[in-house]
Formats: C-alpha cells, sequence, structure tokens
C-alpha cells in the first residue's frame, strides 16, 4: 500500500533529516514508527502527502508522489498531526471537518452526511457545534481525527496520537486504532499503543531506519530500545 | 483564564429577540443607527433623547445583565480627555456667545457654555455610539459577525483571516498570560532593575510569542494542505434575508433619515 | 480590554465626512496591501497574517511598568514591519485594529477606517520608512535592528497620533491648538515605550532567528513606494500639524474649498476658533518642540544603545 524507496531530505544542508529510507506497509497493516526526538518521525509522516519533499520514490497505493497528483495523495492519506490545535483551525468543530470535504467539491448535503458519520465514528456526533476552544485535548484529538476520516483515505498517519493524554483518554485513542480499518503509520512513543494497535515496528535513529520488525520482535528486544532512546 | 475558556469574549449567549436575529440584519441596524448618531447636530437633544430610549429599549431586549452592558461604555483615554474638556475653559469661540464665569467654592471659573454644550454633544453621541456597539457584539457570535461583514462586502481572504485569527487569539493570549505569570513568579519583592531591561525583557517576552506563533501558522498551513487547501478560499453560503428582514433595515435606515432632517431643520429654524 | 495605545478614536469624535474618506483610503491602501502581500506569499499569507494578528494583539497584553503604577503596552506596527514586511504588516496591523473596535470597542465602528488609516496605514509606512532610513544611515554597523527598532517604533506611534489629532481638528471635535500638542504630546512618551518593547523584541529575535529579519532586507522594489509614503506620511504630518495649530486660517481655507466638509458639520461651530493657550505664547513653537524632543530623545537613546553593544562586543 504505502511503498517508500530511498527517501532522502534535508531541511537544510547541514541538518539531514531522513537518510535513504526504504519501507513498505502492505494494506489494512498498522506500522508503529518508533524512535528517539528528532530521529525523522514527523519527517518522514510530512513526506507522505506531499507536504514535504525529498529524494527518493514514495507510492502509495497505485499514486507515485509527484506534483499533479498532490490532491489525489492528500485524499488518500489522512495526516493526523501532533497538536490538534494546529489542525483544528476552525471555530467550529464542524467547519473543521466540512473543511477538507469543501475542498474536495461535495455539495453541502453530502457535507452534512460524511461529517456526521465521522463524528459518530469517533464518538463526538454532540459537539459538532462547539468551538475547539471549549474542547479538551482528547476531545481535539478525536475531532481531529474526525475531520480527516470523513475524507475516507486509505492510509492514516499518525503523529503521536496519544501524546499528552490521560489513562482514558489514551484507551479511547487505542480502541479507536484497533477498529479502523485503514492501514496506518503511527509515530509514537507509547510503546504499549504499539502493542495493542500495531503489527510491525520500524525503529528510526537520527534519520536512519534502524530495524523494523514485528512488535513482538521489536518490543521484546530490550537493548534494541534502550539503545534508541525508547526505554529509559 | 482557563486555557479552554474564551474569558475575554464580549459574547454573552442568551436566547433572546436579539440573539435570535439574523447577524446581518443587526450589522446593518448598528450601522444605520451610528451613521444616525454621526449625521445628528451635536446639539441635537431631543434625538439624542429618543436615541437613547430606544437603546434601552433594545438593552432590555437582549435580556441580559444590565450593568455589564452598560459598564462597557465610554471609557475615555487620557488623551481624548485632554483634546475635549480644555476646549471649554478656553477664551473667544469665534461666533459664539460671550463667555460665562461660575462661582464654584470661592473660585472664579470662566468656562464658554457653547463649547460645553458641544463637548456634552460629543460625549453623548459617543457613549449612545459605543452602547449599541457593546449591544450587538454582546448578542452575536463573532463567527456570524464575520458572515455579516462578509455579506455587506467585506473580502473573502480578509474573512477567512480574521476567522483564524479569532480561532487562535485566545490561545496565544493564554500563552502571553502565562509568560506574564512565569515573570511575577521570578520578579521577587525587590526593587526592579532598570526600565531599559524591564523594557527589554518584556520585548524578549513578546518575541519569543511572535516566533513560537510563526511556526504555529507553518503548522496551521501544513494541516491546511493536508486536507486540500490550495489557496481558493471556500466559504459556507448563508441563506438569502427575507423580505420581512429586509423591510425592517430599510425602516430603521428611514427612520433614522427622519431624525437626522428633522433635527436639521430644528436646528436651522 | 483596554487599548493598549490611546490612540483609537471613538465614535462620534469624527465628523461623517472626514470618517468616509478615511474609509476610502483605508480600503483603497488595505486593497492593495492584500494584493501586494499575496504576492510575496499567496497561499502562506492566509494563516501566516491570522495567527501573526493574533499573536501581536495578544502580545499588547505584555506591559512593562514604567513609573508610579503606570505600565507600557505595545501597539506593534514597527515590530510587524520589520518582521514581516510593510504590506503584510499592513494586513496584520488592519486586522487587529478591526478586531479592537469590533469587539473591544477600542475604538468606533464609523470611525474604523481612520484608525485604520493611522494605525495600520501610517503607522506601518513610517515604521518602514524609519527602519529603511536607519539601514541607509547606519549601514551594516552592528546595533543597526537595535537602532531601526528603537526609531521605527517611536516614529509610528508619534506620527500617528499627529494624524489622529488632524483629523480631529479638522472634524470640529477639537481645535488643533489643543488637540495636536494633546495627542502628540502623551504619545510622543508612549512612543517610547513602543520603541523600547520593539528594541526588546528585536533583540530576541536576532539572538535567535537573525534571517528572519535579515529577510526584509531584501526589499522588493515595490516596497520604495512604502517607504516613500512614510516620508510623505511624517513629513506632511509633521509641518501640518504645527501649521493648524497656529494657523487656523490655513486649515479654514482648505475646508471651505472642499466645500461638503460643512454639511457634515454642526451649523452651530467653526472648525476654527481662535485660541490662545495660556502660558505658552506660540502653538507652533509648542508642537515643533515636542517633535523635537522627541527626536532628541529617539537619537540620544539610539546612540545609547549602540555604544552599549559595541561595548558589549569588545567585551566578549
Amino acid at each position: 500500500m504505502i511503498e517508500i524507496r530511498n527517501l532522502s531530505f534535508a531541511y537544510a544542508p547541514e541538518k539531514p533529516a531522513l537518510r535513504d529510507i526504504t519501507l513498505r506497509v502492505s494494506r489494512g497493516q498498522k506500522l508503529a514508527l518508533v524512535g528517539p526526538n528528532g530521529a525523522g518521525k514527523t519527517t518522514l509522516l510530512l513526506q507522505l502527502n506531499g507536504i514535504l519533499r525529498g529524494q527518493g520514490s514514495l507510492r502509495v497505493g497505485e499514486l507515485e508522489l509527484k506534483d499533479d497528483n498532490l490532491p489525489a495523495i492528500r485524499a488518500q492519506v489522512g495526516l493526523l498531526f501532533q497538536s490538534p490545535d494546529d489542525q483544528m483551525f476552525s471555530n467550529s468543530v464542524f467547519d473543521d471537518v466540512a473543511y477538507g470535504l469543501r475542498y474536495q467539491g461535495l455539495a453541502d448535503e453530502q457535507i452534512a452526511e460524511r461529517a456526521a458519520r465521522a463524528l459518530e465514528q469517533v464518538g463526538m456526533h454532540g459537539l459538532a457545534q462547539s468551538s475547539p476552544l471549549q474542547l479538551s485535548l482528547g476531545e481535539k484529538k478525536r475531532a481531529a481525527l474526525a475531520s480527516v476520516l470523513c475524507m475516507q483515505p486509505e492510509v492514516l498517519a499518525l503523529d503521536e496520537p496519544s501524546a499528552g493524554l490521560d489513562p482514558r483518554g489514551r484507551r479511547g485513542i487505542i480502541n479507536l486504532l484497533q477498529q479502523l480499518p485503514q492501514t496506518m503509520l503511527i509515530a509514537t512513543h507509547d510503546l504499549d499503543l504499539v502493542g495493542e494497535v500495531c503489527s510491525q515496528v520500524a525503529v528510526m535513529d537520527a534519520g536512519r531506519l534502524v530495524r523494523v520488525g514485528s512488535s513482538a520482535t521489536i518490543l521484546s528486544d530490550y537493548a534494541l530500545l534502550t539503545e534508541h532512546g525508547l526505554r529509559a | 483564564m482557563t486555557p479552554g475558556g474564551r474569558q475575554p469574549d464580549v459574547y454573552l449567549p442568551g436566547q433572546s429577540l436579539l440573539h435570535r436575529t439574523d447577524a446581518r440584519v443587526k450589522a446593518a441596524l448598528l450601522i444605520a443607527c451610528l451613521l444616525t448618531l454621526g449625521l445628528l447636530p451635536v446639539r441635537a437633544w431631543l434625538m439624542y433623547l429618543i436615541m437613547a430610549g430606544l437603546t434601552a429599549i433594545a438593552l432590555l431586549l437582549a435580556e441580559l445583565p444590565l450593568v455589564v452592558l452598560l459598564r462597557r461604555a465610554l471609557i475615555l483615554e487620557l488623551p481624548l480627555l485632554l483634546v475635549l474638556i480644555p476646549q471649554i475653559f478656553l477664551n473667544g469661540e469665534t461666533g459664539t456667545a460671550a463667555n460665562e464665569s461660575l462661582r464654584l467654592l470661592g473660585w472664579q471659573l470662566v468656562f464658554s457654555p457653547l463649547a460645553l454644550q458641544k463637548v456634552l454633544g460629543i460625549l453623548a453621541r459617543s457613549a449612545l455610539s459605543i452602547q449599541c456597539a457593546v449591544l450587538i457584539t454582546a448578542t452575536t457570535r463573532f463567527e456570524d459577525l464575520l458572515g455579516a461583514l462578509h455579506a455587506l462586502g467585506l473580502p473573502s481572504m480578509l474573512m477567512a483571516i480574521l476567522a483564524l485569527m479569532w480561532r487562535y487569539l485566545f490561545v496565544i493570549m493564554a500563552e502571553a498570560q502565562r509568560m506574564l505569570q512565569a515573570r511575577l513568579a521570578r520578579s521577587a519583592g525587590s526593587s526592579p532593575p532598570g526600565l531599559l531591561w524591564r523594557a527589554r525583557v518584556t520585548g524578549g517576552m513578546l518575541g519569543a510569542l511572535l516566533l513560537r506563533s510563526i511556526q504555529r501558522s507553518q503548522r496551521i498551513f501544513q494541516a491546511m494542505q493536508a486536507r486540500g487547501y490550495n489557496g481558493r478560499l471556500i466559504l459556507s453560503r448563508l441563506d438569502p434575508l427575507t423580505n420581512a428582514q429586509r423591510l425592517a433595515v430599510a425602516a430603521f435606515a428611514a427612520g433614522g433619515a427622519v431624525l437626522v432632517l428633522l433635527a436639521r431643520w430644528m436646528a436651522v429654524g | 480590554m483596554k487599548a493598549p495605545v490611546p490612540m483609537h478614536i471613538p465614535d462620534g469624535f469624527l465628523s461623517l465626512a472626514v470618517a468616509l474618506v478615511l474609509w476610502l483610503v483605508s480600503i483603497a491602501f488595505i486593497g492593495l496591501a492584500l494584493k501586494r502581500a499575496g504576492k510575496e506569499l499567496p497561499e502562506e499569507r492566509l494563516p501566516l497574517v491570522g495567527v501573526l494578528a493574533a499573536a501581536i494583539f495578544a502580545g499588547q497584553m505584555l506591559n512593562f511598568s514604567v513609573a508610579g503604577g503606570t505600565s507600557g503596552h505595545l501597539l506593534g506596527s514597527a515590530l510587524a514591519v520589520m518582521l514581516l514586511g510593510p504590506w503584510t504588516a499592513a494586513l496584520v496591523m488592519a486586522c487587529v485594529v478591526s478586531v479592537q473596535a469590533l469587539i473591544f470597542q477600542d475604538g468606533g465602528v464609523i470611525a474604523l477606517g481612520a484608525n485604520l488609516f493611522n494605525m495600520a496605514i501610517v503607522g506601518v509606512a513610517v515604521a518602514y520608512f524609519a527602519a529603511s532610513l536607519c539601514r541607509r544611515l547606519f549601514g551594516k554597523r552592528k546595533g543597526l535592528p537595535f537602532v531601526s527598532a528603537f526609531a521605527a517604533g517611536w516614529l509610528s506611534i508619534f506620527i500617528a497620533s499627529l494624524a489622529a489629532a488632524l483629523e480631529l481638528a479638522v472634524s470640529g471635535t477639537s481645535p488643533a491648538a489643543i488637540a495636536v500638542p494633546a495627542m502628540a504630546g502623551i504619545h510622543a512618551l508612549i512612543g517610547i515605550g513602543e520603541g523600547l518593547i520593539t528594541f526588546g523584541a528585536v533583540s530576541l529575535i536576532m539572538a535567535s532567528f537573525p534571517q528572519l529579519l535579515d529577510s526584509e532586507a531584501h526589499k522588493k522594489s515595490k516596497a520604495s513606494l512604502v517607504a516613500t509614503a512614510g516620508l510623505v506620511f511624517t513629513l506632511a504630518l509633521l509641518v501640518l500639524s504645527p501649521l493648524a495649530s497656529s494657523k487656523p486660517d490655513g486649515l479654514e481655507w482648505v475646508a471651505e474649498k472642499l466645500g461638503f466638509l460643512q454639511l457634515a458639520q454642526d451649523p452651530f461651530f467653526n472648525i476654527i476658533p481662535d485660541y490662545v493657550m495660556p502660558g505658552v505664547h506660540n502653538e507652533a513653537v509648542a508642537t515643533i518642540l515636542a517633535g523635537v524632543i522627541g527626536c532628541a530623545i529617539v537619537i540620544a537613546l539610539a546612540w545609547l544603545i549602540v555604544k552599549r553593544k559595541q561595548g558589549e562586543a569588545s567585551k566578549s
């Protein structure tokens, strides 16, 4: 489903952020991207829908990442940002959810229907008219997820979905992610989430892909985890 | 101020007639009201009274705590007071009546009654204008107000920019508040260092706030791009106004025009 | 929420004619700014202007105690210009001033056109002009951004206040001989606070992200229009203000030529009374003096700051 080949990227000439990344995620698979801060996890996720463009090749489904494919790719890849405050930029939850749909050119009734369904999926259907200012962090994360799900993407790229949540919020997110059918690439520090949601794990450090394997294997490899800052 | 709250917001929720009126109608009425006040001769006392009466009725219709609404009215800053008050006591406005003097507690106070009337008129006019504006902003959500302004001609880009500004206004104000608290926590007691240093520290806080905001705006831009933003603006459409609403606005505007014409006729005659 | 800088004119203080003319002027300038900013950063302009407007508005909360309970605040035109360039800064300040007026009643709704003109157009243009001038005068010397910051901050406030004063005078609200010293005098002092905070903010940005300020050094040629406008505003207002204060006939003559001004005025008072302010013999002198003192303070402070910077540099 996702095929990344020899992807490299640098924010500035002396600061490479991604070095020669090659990674494959099959359809329906949920892969966790783990690594210390600064490893390049967010940078990699931002490559997936073309917000950042590196050297190398990236394919999502049948679409090769190219300039003229960007709108189609962005419809296919739903990106959940680290900070829901940056992603929920409208003055009401409904407007945020409807945003992507409006840019897809859907009619008002279709928009209303898809928005309602997405909000149902994340358990937020009563809060459509609320302002993000009135929501808790967990609610904002779920609203952000709804704003992405409504576009019916095939792939979800999530950046630290459980960060900052209290135990109940975390449980909610984990349950949600388990239920959703999409292919997922999840950048996270939350090893419990990894264990419960993801089948595969890719360990990143300093822009490189150190190891890819099943969650069971990697999560029990304490030496590996410690070496790359995932276990204190 | 809680991070999630909209504390400094002036909107007071409610279900009154004023709250339920379409924002476009309210905006149009406000403009008609302000234009009327602006066109009245400065010393149109009768008209001010009428307008005050109408404003009072509107205040009651809003079903909101009156004290709150009245308190938000005229707070004049020092320069404006300095601009107004002294001219009452200075000599010789051409074409006006001679100065009068007043014995006050043994002091002789010379003032110009015409200038005094002018100043009072300006203050009355200003207070009424502000009161009307307060009423409208207290009963209208900002997002709806933006929609109304858009209907009245505000360009879409500016409307979108203002909507974004509104979204992040309280978030960033909370940030600024936390910075102030942190500074307070660190400035325990003793005599504060010089003015230059204090200004520099404050400026540093401001600079940090702006830098963080620039970074935030870049992340928001990425989020917009991720959901398909391509530079074009797509705004939700409002239902067209009913005839009744149009009529109401027209009636108010006509009423205001009548008041102005009457006042001018009375002033000349 | 109180306005940070007491320059916002409420409704009722300006004659409708003045307000209308300034509305038209402001709309024209802001429309132009939209187009120009659109050319500089077409898509990104939306989130940048929106969030920065929120940030400047929030930044106006950051105060520092001056003396005896008073505190200094920032308006932000100069800082916006130095960070974003003149056109984007004009848009940002327009948003700030508009929200102040519409939501918090700092400044009137009818008078918004005038307030936009004073703070988002004149303030921004003059700040840009001051920054450009400093760059030309002081070249690549080390203390440059700090001097420009202070000068731009002070000048933007002072000149904008002159504009406000003249608007009040032309409206008949207050004779120029009173309005000008009142507004200009107070804002000459307040401008010092603006200059200082702007300087502090620029210090921080220089320390962490100097390239943000540098990029504005590569100005596009179209921005020289703004610098010229700033120069024109500055000179015009510095000349007109003392003139209006001491030679009321000049303003009356202009007003009579533009006959329509009379229509919106109360038939009971003239625009220009003969005033003699007790204690001060010549209004022109008083106002020019205020301006000169202000400029002297600016230059002295700037010189002090540069000296300090050089002192620090030589120590490290």
